[in-house]
C-alpha cells in the first residue's frame, strides 16, 4: 500500500513519536514510584508501609535506620517512633523521646518565628549527664550558645539558659556528644572538653571549634581543621580550606592532613559548603580519620553532602567507623540552616 | 571505575546501539512511506534522493536512556532531563512536519522562541554571565532574552550545518566529546550524561550517515540534536545558582555559529530582495565545496576545525574567566580571518575561472 498523501505521512509519524513519549511517560512514572519507594531518604514512607501491612519490627527498624542516616530527624518521624513505641516503652525511656520531638518541633517552628515558648525545665534533667563543668567549657559553652543564638537560633536569644541546660538542649536537637572524655570507639581520650559546632549552608553563620576556652574556627567559608597532640592535648596545627572555591584548596587539604603523624587528634567543622571541590583522595584521608560514609546525597553514600553541616572528631590511622562525627541536610526548599553538633566531654556519659 | 563512570559508559553503550538498531528500521519506514530527500533545491549537495527520518531514532533513544538512567542510576537522574524529553517531542513533531510539509522558517521560529521561553520558567536559565575581568555578573531580566536566543541558536545551528553527509552529526559528536571532557573535570553529572548520550547516538547515526549516505536525519533529527546540546550547555549546578559559562560551548561549536551567524548577515543583506527566511547556497561547506574539495574533504576539514576549536575550550575551561575573554576574542579574530581568507580565495579562483570563460 503506498501512502501519497503528506498529512496522513505526518499522522503516521506524529502517531510514533506521541506513542513513544506516552509508552516513555508510563514507564517514567512506573519506575519513578518504585524510585520514590526504595530511596534511601524516604525511609518514613517505607515504615508507614510496613506498619500499615502489621510488620511492625520491619517498620521499627526502618525508622531506626532512617533516624541513623539521615540527620536532623523531622518532627514527623520522631512522632511516628512515639506512636510505634508507646507501648513497648519503659516511661522514662518515653519520656526522653518525647522531649526531643518538643526540641525538633521548636527548631522546625525556630525558622518561620521568633517567637517561641520552650518549657526549660524540660532541659533541667537528661539521659546523660554533664556534671562538673570546668571554668574553660562553662565559658566555651556560653560564647558558643552566643554566637549560634544571633543569627541561626534567634528564637532562642531571650530565653536564659544555663550551662547544662544548653547542653541538653544540643543534645535534644541531634547534638553528638562523647562521656569521660573518650572519642567514639577509638580508644583515645582528649584531656580536656571539645565542642565542635558546624553550619552549613550560605545562610548559616559559620562554624566553631572550642578549646580550653578559645575557637579555632570562624565565619568564613570552609573546612575548618583543628589538630591536637595525643594526651596530654597541645595544639598541633589549625587551618582552613575553602574547598567550595578551588579544588587547590582540597590538594592544600590532602597536604595539610599527610604531614598530621599518626595518633594525632583531628577536629573538623564545615563552615556553608565543602563538597563542591572535595577529591576522592581527600575523602580517603578523612576516612583514615576513623569517619565513615554513613549518610546519603542524592542517593549515594557519602561522608556528608552539597551545603551539609558536618563536625567530627577522629583520631589519624583508627579503624574506620569509629570516629565521632554528626552531620544535617542542607534543604534549598526549606528555610532551615543544618547545624551538626559534637563534643567530647569529661562528664556526659549515659545514665 | 567509579559508579558514575560506568553510568557514562553503559550510556554511551546504550544510545549507540539504539540508534544503530533504530536508524535501518526508520530507513524501511521512510522508504515504505516514500519519504525522502529530493534533490530539487538549489542548497541540496546529493544527487539522489535519500530517505529522511534517522532523526526520530536520536528522539526514541533519548527517551529510553532517560528510563534507563531513572531505573539503573536513580541518583544522577535529574528533572531536567524530562523538561528536555518534553521540549524534544515538540522540536521532533515539528521537525517531522516540516520535513514532510515544509512550514515557513518564520513560523517555526516563533514556535522556538516560545518554547525557549517555557523552557527558562521551567528552570533552564542563565541569570548570569562571566565578567570579563574576573567573577560573574548577575543579568537580571536579560537573561531571558540571552536563555532563549541560546536554546533556538544552538537548534538552529545545528540544523543549518546539516547539509552534507555526516557533517552535522560528525559536529555534534565533536562538540559533545569536549563539552564531556570540561564536564567530567568539572563533576558535573548532568552535562556528561546527555554528551555520552549525544555522542553514543551520533557515533552510531555516522555509520549510515558518513558519505556516501543511506539516510539523513532530516529536520527532526538535527533539531533535536541542537536542542538537547543548547538545554545541557545551561545546566550547570554552583552553589544554587546557575553559573553558565556559555564562553566554552560557543568556542565549542564554533563552525555552526559561525555559519549562523554568516547565513544571518547575508539574508539581512538580501532580505529586502528575496526575503529574510529564503535558504540560499553559500554555507561554509558550499563555498568550500565550490572551491573544487570534494564532500569528503570539506567535511574533514570542518572536523578538523571543530577538533581545533575544541581543544582550545577545553584549555579554556582551565583558565579563570579573564582569560576565558581573552582567548574568545582571538577565536573571533581568527575566524574572521578565516572568512577573509576563504572569501580572497574565493575571489582568486573567480577571476581564474573567468578568465578561462573569456579565453574559452
Amino acid at each position: 500500500m503506498k501512502i501519497n498523501h503528506p498529512k496522513i505521512k505526518v499522522l503516521i509519524l506524529w502517531g510514533i513519536v506521541l506513542c513513544s513519549f506516552t509508552g516513555f511517560w508510563i514507564g517514567h512514572v512506573y519506575i519513578s514510584n518504585y524510585q520514590t519507594f526504595v530511596a534511601p531518604q524516604n525511609y518514613l514512607v517505607r515504615a508507614k508501609h510496613y506498619l500499615q501491612e502489621g510488620q511492625k519490627e520491619k517498620a521499627l527498624q526502618e525508622i531506626e535506620w532512617g533516624m541513623n542516616t539521615f540527620r536532623p530527624v523531622s518532627s514527623e518521624t520522631l512522632a511516628f517512633l512515639m506512636k510505634i513505641k508507646k507501648d513497648n516503652l519503659e516511661e522514662n525511656k518515653y519520656n526522653e523521646l518525647e522531649k526531643k520531638y518538643q526540641i525538633t518541633m521548636l527548631l522546625e517552628k525556630c525558622n518561620s518565628s521568633e517567637n517561641i515558648q520552650l518549657d526549660t525545665q524540660i532541659l533541667d534533667t537528661c539521659e546523660i549527664s554533664f556534671p562538673s563543668l570546668s571554668k574553660s567549657t562553662q565559658s566555651s559553652v556560653f560564647s558558643l550558645w552566643k554566637l549560634l543564638t544571633r543569627r541561626t537560633l534567634k528564637c532562642m536569644q531571650g530565653i536564659n539558659l544555663s550551662g547544662n541546660q544548653i547542653l541538653n538542649f544540643l543534645y535534644y536537637s541531634g547534638g553528638i556528644f562523647c562521656g569521660n572524655s573518650n572519642i567514639g570507639n577509638t580508644g583515645i581520650t582528649v584531656d580536656d572538653d571539645l565542642l565542635i559546632v558546624s553550619e552549613g549552608s550560605a545562610e548559616g553563620s559559620g562554624a566553631q571549634i572550642w578549646f580550653q576556652g578559645k575557637n579555632y574556627a570562624g565565619n568564613r567559608r570552609g573546612f575548618y581543621v583543628f589538630i591536637l597532640t595525643p594526651p596530654p592535648c597541645k595544639v598541633f596545627r589549625a587551618d582552613r580550606f575553602d574547598i567550595w572555591e578551588s579544588r587547590n584548596e582540597a590538594i592544600k587539604m590532602e597536604q595539610f592532613l599527610e604531614e598530621v603523624p599518626e595518633g594525632y587528634i583531628g577536629a573538623f567543622a564545615v563552615a556553608d559548603e565543602a563538597t563542591e571541590n572535595m577529591t576522592d583522595t581527600l575523602e580517603q584521608i578523612l576516612l583514615r580519620f576513623g569517619f565513615s560514609k554513613q549518610t546519603y546525597d542524592r542517593n549515594e553514600l557519602k561522608l556528608f553532602g552539597y551545603g551539609y553541616a558536618f563536625a567530627g572528631i577522629g583520631v589519624k590511622g583508627v579503624k574506620e567507623g569509629t570516629a565521632v562525627q554528626n552531620w544535617a541536610k542542607y534543604d534549598p526548599s526549606k528555610k532551615s540552616i543544618p547545624i551538626a553538633v559534637v563534643g567530647i566531654l569529661k562528664g556526659g556519659e549515659k545514665k | 571505575m567509579k559508579t558514575q563512570d560506568w553510568a557514562y559508559l553503559n550510556l554511551f553503550l546504550l544510545s549507540f546501539l539504539i540508534t544503530l538498531i533504530l536508524v535501518p528500521i526508520f530507513r524501511w519506514l521512510a522508504m515504505k512511506l516514500g519519504v525522502y530527500d529530493v534533490p530539487n533545491e538549489v542548497r541540496k549537495v546529493h544527487k539522489k534522493p535519500i530517505p529522511y527520518l534517522g532523526g526520530i531514532s536520536f528522539y526514541i533513544a533519548y527517551l529510553i536512556a532517560c528510563l534507563f538512567i531513572e531505573w539503573r542510576y536513580p541518583q544522577y537522574f535529574d528533572e531536567k532531563m524530562l523538561i528536555i524529553g518534553i521540549g524534544g517531542t515538540f522540536i521532533v513533531l515539528m521537525g517531522v512536519l516540516d520535513d514532510l510539509i515544509s512550514i515557513p522558517a518564520s513560523k517555526k521560529l516563533v514556535f522556538e522562541l516560545l518554547l525557549g521561553v517555557i523552557l527558562f520558567y521551567w528552570g533552564f536559565k542563565s541569570t548570569t554571565i562571566a565578567h570579563p575581568f574576573g567573577g560573574t555578573i548577575d543579568i537580571g531580566p536579560l537573561a531571558l532574552l540571552i536563555t532563549v536566543l541560546w536554546i533556538v541558536g544552538v537548534t538552529n545551528a545545528i540544523n543549518i550545518v546539516d547539509g552534507l553527509d555526516g557533517l552535522a552529526s560528525g559536529l555534534v559528536a565533536i562538540s559533545s566529546i569536549t563539552i564531556f571532557a570540561i564536564a567530567y573535570a568539572n563533576k558535573q553529572t548532568f552535562s556528561c550524561l546527555i554528551m555520552s548520550f549525544l555522542l553514543g547516538c551520533t557515533i552510531a547515526f555516522l555509520i549510515y550517515n558518513s558519505h556516501p549516505a543511506s539516510i539523513f536525519m532530516g529536520d527532526a533529527g538535527a533539531l533535536f540534536l541542537g536542542f538537547v546540546l543548547g538545554c545541557a550547555t545551561l545546566v550547570e549546578r554552583k552553589k544554587g545558582i546557575t553559573v553558565v559559562a556559555l564562553m566554552v560551548p560557543m568556542v565549542v561549536l564554533a563552525v555552526p555559529f559561525l555559519d549562523t551567524f554568516l547565513s544571518f548577515l547575508r539574508r539581512l543583506r538580501r532580505s529586502k530582495e528575496i526575503g529574510f527566511f529564503t535558504s540560499d547556497k553559500d554555507c561554509i561547506y558550499h563555498r568550500l565545496l565550490r572551491l573544487g574539495l570534494t564532500q569528503r574533504q570539506v567535511v574533514f576539514s570542518l572536523y578538523y576545525f571543530s577538533i581545533c576549536m575544541g581543544f582550545l575550550a577545553y584549555i579554556t575551561s582551565l583558565l579563570s574567566s579573564r582569560y576565558t575573554f581573552l582567548v574568545l576574542i582571538l577565536v573571533c579574530m581568527l575566524t574572521l580571518m578565516g572568512v577573509i581568507i576563504l572569501h580572497f580565495i574565493e575571489s582568486i579562483s573567480g577571476e581564474k575561472q573567468n578568465q578561462n570563460n573569456t579565453k574559452g
